[in-house]
């Protein structure tokens, strides 16, 4: 232990004189370490607030964990004649409070508010359950008309640890960051600095030596800064707190935490370059004393217009370090463009949270029958609520063993997973129908009657332009075989129907053989039903297509009342409701919609409400502040974007002073040596500018396109919400002017600082010419 | 001579370098054994192929055939790790052009092998002290190498290429950057520490003068190495 504290001591001791004394060289890394530490206190503080406000929520606003609803009177006393025992000692638990709504049949419905008072409270719940819930659930004549709901108050702990996952994906996310952003200063340094490992190598220092001294100097800078990082972390979260009511709250686990993952990362940025160098030849690393290794072929120019190029001495050098620029070049724009994805994530993650938002789903308890108009209609009568999306009976064209053929010249090339081609038709009728055609069944059946047109004119207005409606949608009501469709899958266009389009509706009638019920690819089992099912054709007019409507695997097929009956032979009827509210609502009308629907659930009796806590998960986004706090992270990357083009150009500039020296030395005169400077400073402005310009537009599009489609698609995101494509004006002309003023500030200060060094020899050959 | 073990045997080292298209031999089999405490000298003309030749018996690079022994241990086949460690323990370099790191003192410079070789601070402490004194940098210590004289910067290259007491000190053209009256002073500094510790030396010079203080002299033509017969 002695000899362990001993050498802990001797390693720091070493590393602060050796960063001490060359504080210049680390400057950068003092810079970058903050940055990653800031990043990781912040995230970690708003985890631990997220928390503690899951805590408080829970606490101010519950104080019951089990809610039993749907009940009649002698229900609701047999659940309060539980809570009362002879000894305290035996109590599970008490009665809250007691609510009653009257009911249809002039009786009352009552719902029984529990709290459970024995320890520990995940046992006892089902203790709870066991004794005293169940047992009316299997007395009862309709039990799913019995709600239960459980309060946050029961789920704390899940809660908290379930809002852990997100903070922990953004963590590792941002460690990998910054792991590419310590590797690529210490490639830097590692550069400009070979001749430093090179004697090293000399005098016996082996991976383990070279790796550890990196380490040990990058701890000793994060040892540093980690005191004002949480203090600058601390200050950013309290003004959020402040501003959005939220509350401040640090873990004492947080501490260790931010230190471990200091140390990984540290680790894992320097262990690969530092293996690279180890396993240089001493020779080689000692011969790059100058910037001789970025040179990428001195003696080759190319020729243009049968001139040759670079023909002028500044131009020439920086063709010279090509690779050199190329690569400084494209490791330190990539910060703006992911920059100005990070920003493009908080807009996104706004937007969803400002979305539309569905507190309550309704079924009907009994599944064989559907959901009575009436009742559809008094639930969208509701003060306050938005409006009600409706699902029908009809289902997708695969629970039908159907298919819709789309003429070929509408299917785009995105769309190859999701139709199959007329290479496989057997039976004679799908040889015949679809040539031209190409066959899917990623649609859904959906009735178009007067609310669903009011409900889809009314997402496309509140889209901002991402929904837009062509054609007439009550086409479909005034002409049959008219139909209305859209044309997106996972979000991204598949087809491009136009209104007038004839397709082509397959039912499905009969087969000759059956299919393999082995298989599980839709695409498979529609090239099989094309082989051995037959099916009766109708032909369909697009009379609307509706663009770009948020989708999931299907695309609408949408047909009226009375095709719905003639076509499909079907007779639509609702079987779910999505009560769909405002997001901007307080806490009193709520309050109001949640006793309406208490009212008419009461009375209806025999309706299934699912409630989904959607406002308080808003209102704790809200208050975290996570849209403001992937600013300040993208701002925060944005830096790194200075830190690495400085670094490295300062010290390849000031290993150039040499060059500089001699040209001066064989009648060069400064203005040339600025000339040289402002040179590269206007090309690497340029390249910046264009590749700044390029690379953002290319990662938000890589962003949208993850968010929107490919991540729905592989199923890590269940619901495909539809995010609009946008990058930030503002920031980025503020990404160009610093990639810009980079590029050529970069060059140009490198010039004033050799000038200054001229000067100071000067001064001090002056100086003893004088003493002389 | 009393018979003593072998310390670096090479046999027929290849070292080739591709320029552009064209293939350069730098090395061409060249052999050599040479025994423990002895004085070998390599002398060339400029780019004859010798200072190659040192730094492939060195271990600072590799040859693209042949096999380089140092105390019996081929250290062509050793791994990078193994050979910078080896190279640390058993072998010392002194560089024409010093190649003391510019940001370091003359004494950090000397104690960069003992760092590298994870030293303990005290074990080398009398070493030093001795060092320091044949070598005459008593004054010097706190300097940067830019504060340094030529003289005294190949000093304090020598003290860094024997802080670790190697068995075999690899010198390549030490006195080349020095005048006579320092390149005198430097090689007979050099040869009172090999007396006083007995370590062997390999020098590469093109001074005859120096060459013939040598126990044996080794002459690098074209890449081809030959002994001189004296």
């Amino acid at each position: 232990m002695e000899e362990l504290w001993y050498k802990l001591k001797r390693n720091l001791a070493r590393s602060y004189k050796s960063i001490r004394f060359n504080w210049r060289q680390y400057a950068s890394f003092f810079a970058a370490i903050f940055l990653m530490q800031s990043f990781f206190w912040l995230i970690l503080l708003t985890q631990d607030a997220q928390a503690e406000q899951l805590r408080r929520n829970a606490e101010e606003n519950y104080d019951y964990h089990v809610a039993v609803g749907g009940l009649n009177q002698d229900q609701a006393i047999q659940l309060q004649n539980g809570a009362f025992v002879v000894f305290l000692s035996d109590q599970l638990y008490e009665i809250a409070h007691v609510e009653e709504q009257p009911n249809a049949y002039g009786g009352k419905s009552y719902t029984v508010y529990c709290r459970i008072t024995a320890e520990p409270l995940a046992q006892k719940i089902n203790t709870f359950e066991r004794k005293y819930l169940n047992p009316i659930l299997e007395n009862a004549d309709s039990p799913a008309l019995i709600r239960v709901d459980y309060s946050p108050l029961l789920t704390l702990g899940d809660d908290i640890a379930e809002q852990r996952t997100p903070y922990l994906v953004i963590t590792a996310i941002f460690a990998l960051v910054a792991v590419l952003v310590l590797m690529l200063l210490y490639n830097i340094r590692i550069n400009h600095f070979k001749f430093l490992y090179g004697i090293y190598m000399s005098f016996g220092a082996d991976y383990k030596k070279l790796l550890y001294t990196a380490a040990w100097e990058l701890i000793t800078v994060s040892l540093l800064t980690l005191g004002p990082a949480l203090i600058f972390a601390a200050l950013v979260r309290l003004i959020l707190c402040l501003t959005l009511d939220g509350v401040f709250a640090i873990s004492l686990w947080t501490i260790p935490i931010v230190f471990v993952l200091n140390l990984v990362v540290i680790f894992a940025a320097v262990a690969l370059p530092m293996r690279v160098v180890s396993m240089n030849r001493p020779v080689d690393l000692l011969a790059a004393e100058d910037n001789s290794n970025l040179v990428s072929s001195p003696r080759r120019s190319f020729r243009l217009f049968g001139q040759r190029f670079p023909d002028r001495y500044a131009l020439c050098s920086i063709w010279r370090f090509r690779t050199y620029y190329i690569r400084l070049l494209c490791s330190s724009v990539i910060f703006a463009a992911i920059s100005i994805s990070v920003l493009y994530v908080g807009t996104m993650y706004a937007d969803d949270r400002d979305a539309d938002l569905v507190p309550y789903t309704i079924e009907i308890a009994n599944k064989k029958q559907t959901i009575a108009e009436d009742f559809a209609l008094s639930v969208a009568g509701i003060e306050g609520v938005d409006r009600v999306d409706y699902t029908y009976n009809l289902g997708g064209l695969p629970s039908r063993e159907d298919h819709l053929l789309i003429p070929t010249n509408r299917v785009k090339l995105n769309a190859s997973r999701y139709y199959v081609r007329n290479e496989v038709q057997g039976s004679s009728s799908s040889a015949t129908v679809m040539e031209g055609y190409r066959a899917t069944n990623n649609a859904e059946y959906t009735l178009i009657d007067e609310a669903t047109i009011a409900s889809l004119e009314q997402q496309a207005a509140a889209s901002g332009g991402t929904i837009t409606i062509e054609g007439d949608l009550r086409a479909a009501l005034t002409t049959p075989g008219t139909v209305v469709v859209s044309d997106s899958i996972y979000n991204a266009q598949r087809f491009t129907l136009q209104p007038g389009d004839k397709l082509q509706l397959a039912l499905y009638q009969s087969y000759t053989r059956k299919i393999d019920d082995n298989l599980t690819r839709e695409k498979d089992v529609l090239r099989q039903q094309l082989r051995w099912y037959n099916f009766d054709y109708v032909e369909l007019t697009v009379g609307a297509v509706v663009h770009g409507l948020p989708s999931a695997r299907n695309i609408m097929l949408g047909m009226s009342y009375s095709d719905c009956e003639s076509i499909l032979g079907l007779t639509p009827a609702i079987t779910r409701i999505d009560v769909v509210t405002d997001p901007t609502l307080d806490g009193a009308a709520l309050a109001n919609i949640d006793t309406q629907m208490d009212a008419l659930f009461a009375y209806y009796d025999q309706y299934v409400v699912t409630t989904d806590r959607v406002y308080e998960e808003a209102d704790l986004e809200r208050r975290m502040g996570i849209e403001p706090l992937l600013t300040i992270v993208a701002v925060m990357v944005l830096i790194f974007f200075p830190l690495v083009c400085f670094f490295s150009q300062f010290l390849f500039y000031f290993k150039r002073n040499k060059e500089f020296s001699i040209l001066l030395a064989i009648g060069g005169i400064n203005d040339e040596i600025h000339r040289l400077h402002r040179i590269d400073g206007v090309l690497v402005s340029a390249v910046n500018f264009v590749l700044t310009l390029g690379l953002s537009f290319l990662f938000n599009w890589l962003v949208y396109s993850a968010m929107n489609t490919w991540l729905p698609s592989f199923g890590i995101v269940e619901t495909a919400v539809r995010y609009q494509y946008g990058i930030s004006p503002l920031m980025l002309i503020l990404c160009l002017a610093v990639s810009v003023a980079c590029g050529y500030l970069s060059c140009e200060i490198p010039y004033h600082q050799f000038i200054a060094r001229q000067k100071k020899l000067a001064a001090q050959a002056d100086a003893l010419d004088g003493a002389h | 001579m009393e018979e003593t073990r072998i310390i670096l045997e090479a046999q027929s080292v290849i070292k080739q370098y591709h320029q552009y298209d064209a293939v350069v031999t730098a090395v061409n089999r060249a052999c050599i054994k040479v025994r423990e405490g002895e004085f070998v000298a390599i002398i060339g003309s400029s780019g004859s192929g010798k200072s190659t030749f040192l730094h492939l018996c060195a271990g600072m690079d590799r040859p693209n055939a042949g096999t380089i022994y140092i105390r019996g241990n081929d250290i062509t086949a050793m791994g990078a790790d193994e050979l910078s460690r080896f190279r640390g323990n058993y072998m010392g370099m002194i560089f024409q052009n010093h190649n003391l790191i510019p940001q370091f003192t003359a004494l950090e410079n000397i104690l960069i092998p003992t760092t590298m070789c994870n030293k303990p601070d005290f074990s080398y402490e009398e070493h030093l002290k001795r060092l320091i004194a044949t070598l005459g940098l008593g004054d010097r210590l706190h300097h940067l190498p830019s504060e340094l004289s030529g003289g005294q910067q190949q000093r304090v290259a020598i003290a860094r290429a024997l802080i670790n007491m190697p068995q075999v000190v690899f010198a390549d053209e030490p006195t080349g950057n020095l005048d006579r009256a320092n390149a005198d002073e430097v090689l007979a500094l050099l040869l009172e520490i090999k007396a006083q510790i007995g370590q062997t030396l390999v020098m590469v010079t093109h001074d005859m003068k120096i060459a013939e203080r040598a126990d044996r002299i080794y002459r690098m033509d074209n890449g081809e190495l030959e002994p001189v017969m004296r």
